[in-house]
């Protein structure tokens, strides 16, 4: 019997979306058309009349934008948001900044599909040679999270993101919603993924073909323990978010010669 | 000797404001030009090489926005923000929407000349038949004030003593840990905050008109006394008429 609502949402497109890169744990902002979806997600949750309570976001800039632009849209500027590493995207490990598409050339659709959307193959880890390992690792953002520096990721397989994020659910954001506080989750691809699968009760195999559209509010129904207790429902016009999940499943695949 | 930096910012122009309307407790808006100074306050900020390990606003959109204009600037969005109402404006009461001559008209010159210039008397309380009582004192975000918290007018110093227990209790600790701060707020919450730094006397700090948009440094000794007067951070034409302002704000009222 459905006792909590819970919204959850997957920022849009940043700029490296654009180019079809991993971009995981490196800061890229959302580009116009990212804001332009937040704002639009925040119409929608505004005309549906919903209200929230507390709004948690990661440590990603694009994860914080989203939740400020949707808070904006919705006049509740006002309502607290409560930041955490334990929401970030999944960290890619190696394959970080790389492009999709190339690696589909180089690896084939299927070893980028079971890299993308496996339960628990983990990339190869990112190193100090890295282009992007300094950036990330000597971020201010990550000194004072509830681990240090060298427990955070190096990779991360779908599951290990859950297994950092289940504590901080348990810990954190169930209580609030148990205490009859309206929450909204902004997140990204993985990371909601990573809960859906948790919630809904998932499994390994079919988690694979589970896919979230950007700016897309994901509507949870939950029980007193929890657990969802109908599909998801993806708020908006049907239409447009099934062109939007193609889009984002389309990533995966080699472009077309000329 | 300095031990801490404080940043303090009013923000800019609200829709309000434009039209000089007594703005106090309801959400208005930043208008562009607000906005405008936002960001310019941000990038002081930028330039300056500024960083923040908690933030500090109000529940108004005014200056909540005014401090992500800011956040982004200096690209600092996953700082921790505190939300409080206790950073709010001061709450204007029954003079709530109404502009300088509409105030006049139904108050009359000596009235106003009287709440103007007083430390303690407060406006008319905002009664329930208020155009915007609804919108301020049933909204949501106040849901958790208890009767005698939640405002239906401010003296200034109603105002400063509803904000100071908050620098008391939340802010000066984080201060004294050796957290960087950055509180965005308005002009007479903001005065409250200044007025106990300083040691202000009741007529200097009603004097004192804080510059909007222009982030505001204080340097703080280990018992959170500033070693200097405030500093204004920006480029040098814009720090210099914000100093030529604030000086000339006492000559004026004599």
């Amino acid at each position: 019997m459905s006792k909590y609502k819970v919204i959850l949402l997957r920022h849009g497109e940043g700029e490296w979306n654009k180019e079809n890169r991993f971009c995981s744990w490196v800061d890229q902002k959302l580009s116009t058309d990212g804001v332009k979806e937040a704002q639009a997600c925040g119409r929608l949750l505004r005309e549906q009349g919903y209200t929230f309570d507390v709004v948690f976001t990661s440590l990603l800039s694009r994860s914080v934008h989203t939740a400020w632009l949707v808070l904006e849209a919705m006049r509740q500027e006002w309502v607290p948001v409560v930041k955490s590493w334990r929401l970030n995207e999944r960290h890619y490990g190696a394959l970080i900044g790389l492009n999709r598409a190339e690696m589909a050339l180089n690896h084939g659709e299927q070893q980028v599909k079971v890299w993308r959307r496996s339960y628990n193959v983990t990339p190869p880890p990112i190193d100090q040679s890295h282009p992007y390992y300094q950036e990330i690792y000597n971020d201010r953002r990550y000194s004072n999270c509830d681990v240090s520096k060298d427990e955070l990721p190096r990779a991360e397989s779908l599951k290990q993101v859950l297994d950092r994020l289940l504590p901080y659910w348990d810990g954190t954001v169930g209580p609030e919603i148990r205490s009859g506080r309206s929450v909204l989750i902004s997140a990204h691809g993985n990371s909601c993924r990573a809960l859906l699968k948790h919630l809904e009760g998932i499994s390994d195999s079919d988690i694979v073909n589970v896919t979230l559209p950007t700016g897309t509010p994901v509507l949870l129904e939950l029980d007193e323990n929890l657990r969802a207790v109908k599909p998801r429902q993806l708020l908006g016009d049907q239409v447009k978010i099934q062109a939007a999940i193609k889009m984002v499943e389309d990533q995966g695949k080699v472009k077309p010669a000329a | 000797m300095a031990v801490y930096k404080l940043v303090l910012i009013r923000h800019g122009e609200s829709n309000w404001n434009d039209e000089n309307r007594f703005s106090g407790w309801f959400d208005a808006d930043l208008s562009k030009a607000g906005e405008h100074e936002a960001r310019r306050g941000g990038q002081a900020l930028k330039d300056a090489g500024y960083e923040f390990d908690i933030c500090y606003t109000s529940v108004l959109k005014r200056a909540i926005r005014t401090l992500w204009m800011v956040l982004d600037s200096i690209d600092q969005m996953w700082v921790p923000v505190h939300r409080t109402w206790r950073l709010n404006e001061r709450h204007y009461g029954g003079l709530t929407g109404l502009n300088k001559s509409e105030t006049a008209a139904k108050h009359g010159e000596a009235q106003v000349k009287v709440w103007r210039r007083s430390f303690d008397i407060p406006p008319p309380p905002m009664d329930p038949g208020h155009d915007f009582y609804a919108v301020i004192s049933k909204d949501r975000r106040y849901a958790d004030l208890s009767a005698d918290q939640l405002p239906s007018c401010e003296s200034l110093k109603d105002t400063i003593a509803r904000a100071l227990p908050f620098w008391n209790e939340e802010i000066a600790p984080q201060i004294k840990k050796g957290k960087r701060v950055l509180i965005a707020a308005h002009g007479n919450s903001l005065r409250g905050i200044v007025k106990h730094l300083e040691g202000m006397s009741e007529e200097a700090i009603m004097e004192l008109n804080l510059p909007t948009g222009i982030p505001i440094l204080y340097e703080l000794d280990k018992n959170l006394k500033p070693v200097k007067p405030m500093q204004f951070l920006g480029d040098k034409e814009t720090v210099r008429k914000a100093m030529e302002a604030v000086a000339a704000q006492g000559k004026a009222k004599k």
